[in-house]
This record gives structure tokens, C-alpha cells and sequence, in this order.
């Protein structure tokens, strides 16, 4: 198990309101802000994406390289709802079957984290072409697979879940499109887009 | 519905519904080239509402989307500007007015900052680059018009004494000078200080029952509250603090895998059987409120439906348990240490994993031998203890006890 343990760096500021009329002009404003954790304590480094809150209290994101498992690719971590920064790394992307680089948010459903990768150039697993992202989907444990490998760049959207199924945008063999995936990463092109999506998140409006 | 002209930004993040509109943020394009906050209607109609600028008075280069903070407000990042140049975390209102809430790049600080999370209004985050040796951050920010609870210390303490075990209640902001009321569990806490506006201190009721997680909540006089759910464990009356295995007791009580024996006790000396650890691997696996699929009926000691038919075959699917006969599961057969560790490590690395070649290091474990390869392997990686060191012992058949258990599975099911 790999915990690391960071002493609390506690940045406090107050910040006063800017005098433009431009900007809110409202009395001095006191706050908290703390770094929680430095990932200059761990092997794991650049995180991109946000975190999220997954159903068991707790805090999950990923780190775009490094990793504290051995691997260098980026990296899954939970972020503990305890206190103390406690940090727990879940995965490493290694770029043997697994892709690396992960950018995007993390999506929790049916008892599993889905995210994807940026890249995948190496592909020993032979499910993805080369250097085409893929979406993952990951156990509480940390325990991963490969679902869905799309010809694709790494301007493939985060994934959002709405009417029993995964949504995204992302690169495919015929151009651009809006997808529609099930958990087990069957992918089916919905509309083919004509401008270029940018990575991002699509939002269901209400 | 609106297409960003060349030059007139690159929308870019997460976009948010409010009032009836779209929110969203261009990485580029404005009056400064250096992107925009703008509003769109569900009919097309497009506003930019702020140019951003750059420079200490102003973020630029927004990436993260915008989060909602209130009715009339949102939340953002850019990844430059402010004060040093690291990047802003700001809050927008619905005309376009910003206020930066912190900048970025100080000593010891983050850089870069990414998109944004709320939570019981906190805001949190990570940053790309900064900290001290530019690997990134994991931030908090509790904007001056929110109380929250971010956590407490310690985390579990005795019930029954008088006056109660003082805890330590981090979050923010606690408004000094004023008298707030603490909740534990429902119960008034004794001994309430405000120690700053980011601490508390209280002494936990004494009359707590054991073995529960509770809420903490505080209350200022004019009817203000935060809370923070399961914040506070009562320690298990046969678990006390000086326990050895508190620490794991806890772990598998807060992640829903274990509950105690009854009468507010653990009962760490109680015994484990096959339908117990499977549900504690597929709770560790997907969450504690995962529901397997409905049974079919595989087993004919496992009665389909019946409490533990869906578990059983859940488990048996995915490959985390086998069956122990033909057509059978024995769910009530009590677990022997010959047993968990097959089950440990098909739940830690996978069902596909397969250990590596025995050594023969156990004086009792026959090398080769069905079980060797998994009894060593969880041995190797710290999960489960020889039973003696001169000669070195694993002791298959001996049964695994509950506190044994608790403590093989926070390791092995990697517990926070």
C-alpha cells in the first residue's frame, strides 16, 4: 500500500477586494486556503483533471505523469476523507495495455470509476491502436481495464452518464462525433459533429 | 446555437446551467486576447460578460469551466494572472464581475490550477504545476461566506467517559468571538472553545453509543450550521484506543465492510466465514452501498433468493471466489488462513492475477502446493503474518478470526 502522508502546508491569505469598477468592490474578504497535499511528496505529479467524490465519502483524481506504483504514465489516487492529506495511489499507467497520461474528470457508476487516457503508444494489451487514447473503467481497489479504444486524439471529452448510458465526444475512424457508450465500452457514433470539440465535458441542460 | 468565431475565443471546460442560461468561459479571444466569461441563452443569444486581463488584478487563460457557487455567482480558474502569475481561483457574479479569491504561485504554492469541486461548500482543486517542487497541489479554499467542516482529530475515541476525549474540529470559517454549539451524534459536546476561525475544540458526550459513526454538526447562535457526516467513531467497547488493531477496526467499520457483534462490541476473537469475506471483497471493490446483481441460483447450499445468494455468486462472477464442491459455495464454512489468501489477491490485483512460484519458505506449507504460491505471495507483500518466526510457520488450518481479518483486509482492499 502506498501512503503518503503530507505535513499540512497552510497558506493563509486575505485578500482584498481590487478598486476597479470592473470588479466586485465588496468590504475585505478573509478566507481559508490550504494546500492539502504536495505531490512533491509522492513519485506521482501534474494532476489535470478535477477531483471528484465518489459514494464512499471519499476524494479520486489522477495525475497526468509520474506515478507512485512504479509506473510513470500518471496515476489514479484517493485523496482521504479523514483529514491529514492522506493520500492513497490506486493505479499507475504504465503504457503496457493501459494507456497513460489521464486527463480528464473521473465518472463514478456501477460500482466502478471510468476515466481516459490521453495516449496509449505502446499497446502490448493489443486492444487499442497505437497512440490512441482509451477509456478505462477501475475498481475502489484500483484494479483496471481497458473498454473502450476509439482511433482518437487527446481532445476526447470527459464522459457524463445520463439516460442509462455513457456520453462523449471524441475522434473515430470517420471523423469527429458525439458517442454514446454502454459500462462495458461498446461505443455507437450518435451525430457526427462538424466543428472540432475540444475536449471539455458535455452538459445535460435541464 | 453559437459558433466562436476565429480570434473570438475557444470555448474550453465545463459549461453550467443557471437561470435559464448557459455559463461558460473561452480560453482566448476578448478585449486582451486572454479569454472571456460569457452567458448564452437556450435560443442563441450570446453575451461576453468579462474580458479577462491578466496581470495582478485579473486572471487569464480560464481552462476549468465555471462551477456554481450561488444563486448569482460562480466560481473559476485561470491558468495565469494574479498576483504572481501562477493563476487565479475567482469568483464571477452574473454581470461579469470578478473577485480574485486567491492567486496563485506564492512560495510553496501550487500553479496552474485545474477545474473545480464543491463540497458541503469547501472548494476544491487541484494545480498542475507548483509546490515545492512544481509536481502539483491538491488545494482547499473555504470562501469567507461559507462554514464547513473539513475534518476532526482524532477521529475515534472512547464513549462512557467523563468528561469526554477533546477532539479537534478543522474547517472554516468559524466566526471568533462568537459561541457556537457543537453536536456529536446528536449530543451536546462539553467544553466548547473556538480556538480561530479555522478551529474548534470540544469534548466528546459520554453517552455515545458505542461501535457508531456520528455526525458532527455545529450551530452558531443565529441558527447557522455545518456538519460533516460519520465524522466521529465511538470506539467499539472490546476496541479500545490501546487495541493493536484499532486502526484496522476502524478502517473496515467507516468503509461498510465489518459491523460490530452486538451490545457495542467488535468481538475480534469471533469468526469469519466464506459469505462474510466475500461481501467484505465486493463492498471493497465497488463501494460499500454496491448491490449485486439478482442470484440465479448456482449453488444448492446457497438458497436463491436468501441474504447471501446474491453476494456468493457476485463473487464467484467475478472471479473473486471459486466454489468449494460441485454445485456448491459452503457460505457458513469458517475461514481457515489457507483460504484467504487466494480470495485476498484475486480481490487486490484482479481476477486474472496469478502469484508467483513458491519458495518454500513456510516449514508447513508444502512447495509446491495448491496453495503455496498465494500463501507466500500474501505473506511477501505484508498482508497476512507467519504464525511463528523459528521455524517459519503460516499454519493453514488455524481459523481467521474477525480482528486478524479486519486487519488483512484494510491492507489488502488498500483502506484509507
Amino acid at each position: 500500500m502506498n501512503c503518503a502522508n503530507s505535513s499540512i502546508r497552510m497558506l493563509r491569505v486575505l485578500v482584498l477586494s481590487l478598486g476597479s469598477t470592473m470588479f466586485l468592490t465588496s468590504a475585505a474578504r478573509a478566507q481559508v486556503y490550504e494546500v492539502v497535499f504536495d505531490f512533491g511528496d509522492s513519485l506521482a505529479s501534474n494532476p489535470h483533471g478535477p477531483l471528484i467524490r465518489a459514494s464512499d465519502g471519499h476524494f479520486y483524481g489522477t495525475t497526468f505523469t509520474g506515478g507512485s506504483l512504479g509506473g510513470d504514465g500518471g496515476s489514479v489516487f484517493r485523496l482521504s476523507n479523514r483529514g491529514s492529506g492522506q493520500i492513497t495511489f490506486l493505479h499507475d499507467f504504465f503504457d503496457i495495455g493501459d494507456g497513460f497520461q489521464p486527463a480528464q474528470s473521473l465518472l463514478e457508476s456501477s460500482g466502478y470509476l471510468f476515466g481516459s487516457t490521453t495516449a496509449d503508444s505502446v499497446n502490448t494489451g493489443g486492444s487499442c491502436n497505437g497512440f490512441a487514447p482509451n477509456t478505462y473503467r477501475m475498481d475502489f481497489i484500483g484494479n483496471l481495464s481497458t473498454i473502450e479504444c476509439p482511433l482518437s486524439t487527446p481532445d476526447m471529452s470527459a464522459l457524463i452518464e445520463a439516460f442509462g448510458a455513457f456520453w462523449g465526444v471524441d475522434y473515430f475512424a470517420d471523423g469527429q462525433g458525439l458517442f454514446r457508450m454502454d459500462s462495458s465500452g461498446n461505443a455507437t457514433v450518435i451525430k457526427w459533429l462538424d466543428h472540432r470539440f475540444g475536449g471539455g465535458e458535455l452538459l445535460l441542460a435541464s | 446555437m453559437h459558433v466562436f468565431q476565429s480570434g473570438g475565443g475557444s470555448a474550453f471546460g465545463r459549461l453550467v446551467e443557471q437561470g435559464g442560461f448557459l455559463w461558460g468561459t473561452t480560453t482566448d479571444g476578448g478585449a486582451f486576447g486572454k479569454g472571456t466569461m460569457f452567458r448564452m441563452d437556450f435560443a442563441g443569444n450570446f453575451a461576453t460578460l468579462h474580458s479577462f486581463a491578466g496581470g495582478p488584478g485579473d486572471g487569464a487563460i480560464p481552462t476549468g469551466g465555471l462551477l456554481v457557487a450561488n444563486n448569482s455567482s460562480f466560481y473559476g480558474t485561470t491558468q495565469f494572472g494574479g498576483q504572481y502569475d501562477g493563476g487565479t481561483l475567482y469568483q464571477i457574479d452574473s454581470f461579469g464581475n470578478v473577485v480574485i479569491l486567491h492567486s496563485f504561485g506564492d512560495v510553496g504554492d501550487g500553479t496552474v490550477p485545474g477545474p473545480l469541486m464543491a463540497v458541503n461548500g469547501a472548494v476544491w482543486g487541484t494545480t498542475r504545476g507548483g509546490g515545492v517542487s512544481g509536481a502539483g497541489t491538491i488545494y482547499v479554499l473555504i470562501p469567507s461566506s461559507t462554514m464547513t467542516v473539513l475534518h476532526l482529530t482524532p477521529t475515534a475515541g472512547p464513549v462512557r467517559v467523563r468528561p469526554g476525549d477533546p477532539v479537534q474540529i478543522h474547517g472554516g470559517i468559524f466566526p471568533v468571538g462568537e459561541v457556537p454549539s457543537v453536536l456529536i451524534g446528536g449530543v451536546a459536546a462539553s467544553n466548547v472553545h473556538l480556538l480561530d476561525q479555522e478551529n474548534i475544540t470540544a469534548a466528546t458526550p459520554p453517552d455515545l453509543a458505542p461501535g457508531t459513526l456520528n455526525e458532527i454538526i455545529i450551530v452558531l447562535p443565529d441558527g447557522t450550521q455545518a456538519s460533516l457526516e460519520k465524522a466521529w467513531m465511538a470506539d467499539f467497547l472490546d476496541v479500545p484506543q490501546s487495541d493493536r488493531r484499532h486502526e484496522f477496526v476502524e478502517r473496515v467499520f467507516r468503509a461498510g465492510l465489518m459491523d460490530g457483534c452486538g451490545g457495542g462490541n467488535f468481538c475480534e476473537g469471533g469468526t469469519v466465514d466464506r459469505a462474510e469475506l466475500v461481501t467484505m471483497a465486493l463492498k471493497a471493490k465497488h463501494g460499500p452501498a454496491w448491490a449485486p446483481p439478482a442470484c440465479s441460483g448456482l449453488f444448492k447450499d446457497v438458497p436463491c433468493p436468501g441474504p447471501q445468494a446474491d453476494w456468493v455468486e457476485d463473487a464467484v462472477a467475478e472471479g473473486v471466489a471459486q466454489s468449494c464442491a460441485r454445485e456448491k459455495f459452503c457460505p457458513d464454512r469458517k475461514l481457515t488462513r489457507d483460504e484467504i489468501p487466494g480470495i485476498l489477491l484475486k480481490t487486490e490485483h484482479g481476477s486474472a492475477y496469478v502469484a508467483p512460484s513458491c519458495a518454500g519458505v513456510f516449514k508447513d506449507v508444502k512447495c509446491p502446493g495448491p496453495q503455496a504460491n498465494a500463501i507466500e505471495q500474501v505473506y511477501n507483500e505484508g498482508l497476512v503474518e507467519a504464525c511463528s518466526a523459528s521455524p517459519l510457520r503460516y499454519c493453514g488450518n488455524k481459523r481467521v478470526e474477525r480482528g486478524p481479518m479486519a486487519e488483512y483486509g484494510s491492507r489488502a482492499f488498500r483502506l484509507p
